[in-house]
């Protein structure tokens, strides 16, 4: 994790800047990948619509593995999906999404 | 209004993606294509690739009753194979009928003074929900006249409208939109606000019948309606519906019109096609003489075939069979293909709420075909073996767009389908059925089960018993 750690401020001041959302679809499916092979959960980036949860990047669910689907915040459009967040511990998944609150922008 | 640099970015050297040409062409080729061509064009369907516009125009040109046959029989194993038996239902709530337009074939067009015209306030949209929610609907589709007092403030608010309603644990968790063409900077407004599918209709991609019917009005622009829907893509609505009015010009030129649309999307969108598909046909309309006499109204056989053909086209696109079409005809196209339908319809405007007589024609665009009630609807579908899904899953989890077409393109919409549809039939079931209903969804659930992936029964059964302790909204 420490190498996520570093790159964090670099990708945090990149997708700050204008017309970044490519970008930051990019980034974010690298972020889904990276997470998919340290935790052993898929992930996948939502944007948050109202009741709607639009899908912005990621590890693609294509079937059901019988866990519930929780989407957590990162900032106050954008959110993480998981079915796999019960396998991780919880202390894990809270370093994972701090680490994820601090690698993304409150405005992407 | 209307922008052009918003209708020609889309075009490829000055023209659409309808080459009337090519499609007549392609028509013409392919009459008379042999039976073992057709079963490999079927083949390709079967294992769920998307057929190419001269494969679906072979199929539209088969003029052997058994050859039919045999495409009814693969229409229905695709069915079957990525959704499964369960169909998705909604209600629509029409706002307003307020309208610019001069459409020949509506009766909502400005010229039909027979008509009685009327926006819902929101406080009366909001009733409609409260209408709707009490009979256990849990998805809508809003539809909206074109008009200035209709405007995409006033869709907002309404939208908000439903969403925020609640009655009981009952409350509406899907809100899909079929208004008129906008532009991109008033569809992130619809993108903002929530919604799940923007639905536009094409009417007809013949463009010559298209001017012919659209006489006057911002709907006589063609292009800027053929590209309503790449529009909102760009706005950033990955869930878009497309549709043709089959009855206002020759049917196979319709279903040639609807895939190209949908490769279109496909191409330029990252594999994004469209949500679903639909195929209204002509019905008779208050003070509307064009819907009777139109030369190109669909037979009930001609319909059945359109319903084949667009299903073995397009294997992993919903397919919408509305209560336009009388109680037989919905039965055979939910076999046939179609995936969702609309239930305990009414398309007056306030018909929900003030419960007026079930069809009023002075009220409304055009007449029912299936004026039952949901209750009843869902019982039917399970005595057909068809689980009725109330599931809003996928817009709320992430599953749209490319996650979505993802999944279905690999046909597997039905792992995720079929246990929410128990899971939602469930929850009609304790709060809404009639006790006919109940035992016959509680029949079907007991046996549908049996066709839920292993690794999840476990996880559907724990769900449901939480949903009989009395939690709602579970899913996978």
């Amino acid at each position: 994790m420490v190498k996520e750690t570093s790159d964090s401020d670099n990708w945090s001041s990149d997708l700050r800047t204008p017309d970044c959302e490519g970008e930051l679809v990019r980034r974010l499916n690298a972020l889904s990948v990276l997470i998919g092979s340290t935790f052993h959960i898929r992930v996948w980036f939502v944007e948050l619509l109202g009741r709607r949860r639009s899908y912005v990047a990621g590890m693609v669910a294509d079937e059901p593995r019988g866990a519930d689907v929780a989407v957590l915040p990162l900032t106050s459009t954008l959110a993480v999906a998981s079915d796999g967040w019960q396998d991780l511990p919880l202390p894990e998944r809270e370093r994972l999404l701090r680490l994820l609150r601090k690698m993304i922008p409150a405005e992407a | 209004m209307i922008k052009p640099d918003e209708v020609s970015k889309y075009l490829k050297n000055g023209r659409s993606f309808v080459d009337e040409e090519q499609i007549g062409s392609l028509l013409q080729d392919k009459r008379h294509t042999g039976r073992s061509l057709i079963r490999e064009i079927l083949d390709k369907s079967l294992s769920l690739e998307r057929l190419e516009p001269q494969e679906t125009a072979a199929l539209l040109q088969v003029d052997h009753e058994d050859t039919w046959g045999e495409i009814f029989d693969a229409a229905k194993q695709i069915r079957n194979k990525v959704y499964g038996p369960r169909i998705v239902t909604f209600a629509p709530l029409y706002c307003s009928n307020l309208c610019v337009n001069s459409c020949l074939y509506c009766a909502f067009r400005k010229e039909n003074t027979s008509e009685k015209r009327r926006r819902l306030s929101v406080e009366e949209v909001r009733r409609e929900a409260e209408a709707l929610v009490s009979v256990g609907h849990k998805r809508l589709i809003l539809v909206y006249g074109e008009h200035p007092a209709s405007d995409i403030d006033y869709i907002v608010r309404t939208i908000q409208a439903v969403y925020d309603t609640r009655v009981g644990k009952g409350e509406i968790r899907r809100v899909n939109v079929n208004a008129a063409p906008q532009s991109i900077e008033d569809l992130k407004k619809l993108k903002d606000v929530g919604i799940g599918t923007f639905q536009v209709f094409q009417e007809t991609y013949h463009q010559t019948t298209y001017e012919r019917v659209h006489p006057r009005g911002i709907k006589a622009d063609y292009l800027w309606r053929l590209y309503a829907l790449h529009r909102a893509q760009d706005a950033g609505v990955d869930d878009v519906a497309i549709g043709a009015l089959f009855g206002l010009y020759d049917w196979k030129f319709e279903v040639m019109g609807l895939l190209k649309h949908a490769i279109d999307l496909e191409e330029r969108f990252g594999g994004v096609g469209p949500h679903t598909i639909s195929f209204p046909r002509l019905e008779p309309a208050s003070n509307t003489p064009f819907c009777t006499t139109s030369k190109y109204r669909l037979s009930d056989d001609e319909f059945r075939r359109v319903v084949a053909v667009i299903r073995v086209s397009v294997p992993y696109t919903g397919m919408i069979v509305t209560a336009r079409e009388p109680r037989e005809i919905r039965r055979q196209s939910v076999e046939l293909g179609c995936t969702q339908t609309d239930a305990s319809t009414r398309i007056g405007i306030g018909a929900y709420s003030e419960q007026y007589n079930e069809q009023e024609a002075d009220r409304q665009q055009f007449l029912l075909g299936d004026t039952r009630s949901l209750d009843e609807l869902v019982r039917e579908l399970a005595e057909m073996g068809y689980l009725t899904s109330f599931c809003t899953a996928g817009y709320r989890c992430g599953r749209t767009g490319s996650h979505f077409m993802t999944i279905a393109k690999k046909g597997n919409v039905h792992l995720f389908c079929i246990p929410n549809a128990i899971l939602t039939l469930k929850e009609f079931v304790l709060d809404y059925a009639s006790p006919e209903t109940r035992r016959a969804c509680e029949e079907l659930v007991a046996r549908r089960i049996k066709h839920v992936p292993e690794n999840i029964v476990p996880a559907l059964r724990q769900r449901l018993e939480a949903i009989e302790r009395g939690e709602r909204d579970l899913r996978f």
